[in-house]
């Protein structure tokens, strides 16, 4: 088995994870600056009508999701390390990623909580 | 619209920097939009650790291609990194905005003094070497996770010494692998922001676009400048920003 898998599966994810959620992000942001005053200016969490928003070109909810996949890139980074250590039959590192990756899943369930 | 024009601009000019220096946009970020601004701080830790999953993201493909950052060590690293990020995020959301900006300052004059002492790597970081001191390591990478999510700092300069000179790491692969962990650091205590309700969407918006832009940018420009004289200027940038943020702490505004 390649063992320089997950040096290529991390750089693979890195690369498209991020540029897929910058470009969703300008997508958000050229709506916004085409129809600035449908934006509600402010905080904001996924919401109540985040999906339909969403259907319906919001740049609200189009920048959110951009942002929302920018945060989870890193997640699925571990994720493609993990996986990769596991083809290379890497079991001290499998564990330590999968470790890893549950710190993260209890972060986002404490963060939850907080809501 | 003028203002927003204003953050992506100014972010995108720290990205430049950030990528140069080799530091995180966060330093910049969180005191840029606190004191010229005037959002308030949790929201712009927010912002700062998002441009941080941005900017980390794009230095990091290239080293992993170019196989320059220790995976192995930065994901075994993570496991205190990440832990004192959740701590830290958590902390946050109950410290008030005053000690925040008093804890932010005295980071920022650690920066400092560790910009002014740090030499540009030289070294060969291909010749073979043994990670040492994993326990004290792994406690410096907690506190380092810890001020990342209390902050929305990156962390790097307290990684880098530690892996560099505790733990016996080539300074080229330490910096490599504290960009590579910089990320998940920041993501692990970003959704406590966001879920808190401290993202400000359009502000992150435009400010994360322009430091992915800028730092994507100041990463070619990297070979053709030279670091020394923008790096003392920027220390004295820092120090000034430092004592803003000391005064804002104490509620001297100067501003």
């Amino acid at each position: 088995m390649d063992k320089e898998f997950s040096y290529k599966t991390t750089a693979l994810v890195l690369k498209w994870g991020s540029c897929l959620s910058i470009l969703i992000l300008i997508s958000g942001l050229i709506l916004f600056i085409i129809n600035p005053s449908s934006f509600q200016f402010g905080v904001t969490s996924l919401g109540k009508n985040f999906w339909r928003n969403l259907i319906s070109f919001d740049s609200q909810a189009i920048i959110n999701l951009g942002i929302l996949l920018l945060m989870l890139v890193p997640f699925f980074r571990v994720l493609a390390i993990g996986i990769g250590f596991v083809i290379e039959k890497d079991k001290k590192y499998s564990l330590i990623s999968g470790v890893v990756l549950l710190f993260l899943i209890l972060g986002i369930f404490l963060a939850l909580s907080q809501v | 619209m003028l203002e927003y024009l204003v953050i992506f601009l100014v972010c995108g000019l720290f990205g430049v920097f950030s990528s140069l220096l080799g530091i995180g946009g966060g330093l910049l970020i969180t005191p840029f939009l606190t004191l010229v601004f005037k959002i308030p701080i949790h929201q712009a830790i927010a912002t700062s650790l998002i441009a941080i999953i941005a900017t980390s993201s794009a230095s990091a493909t290239v080293y992993v291609q170019q196989k320059l950052a220790d995976i192995k060590l930065g994901i075994t690293l993570e496991l205190a990194t990440v832990s004192g990020a959740i701590i830290g995020g958590f902390l946050a959301g109950l410290i008030g905005p005053d000690a925040l900006e008093i804890l932010f300052a005295l980071v920022l004059v650690y920066v400092s003094i560790w910009m002014l002492r740090k030499n540009n790597p030289t070294e060969n970081s291909q010749h073979t070497y043994q990670a040492k001191k994993y326990p004290l390591g792994f406690l410096i990478s907690f506190v380092a996770g810890n001020l990342s999510g209390l902050l929305g700092i990156g962390g790097g300069p307290i990684k880098v010494p530690a892996m560099y000179l505790i733990m016996r790491v080539p300074l080229k692969v330490a910096s490599a692998t504290s960009n590579f962990m910089l990320g998940v650091t920041a993501s692990a205590s970003c959704f406590l922001y966001y879920f808190r309700g401290e993202v400000n969407l359009p502000v992150s918006g435009v400010a994360v676009l322009g430091a992915f832009l800028g730092a994507s940018w100041g990463s070619h420009l990297m070979f053709s400048v030279k670091t020394d004289l923008i790096r003392k200027l920027f220390v004295g940038f820092l120090l000034l920003l430092a004592l803003s943020m000391f005064l804002k702490g104490i509620n001297l505004n100067i501003y």
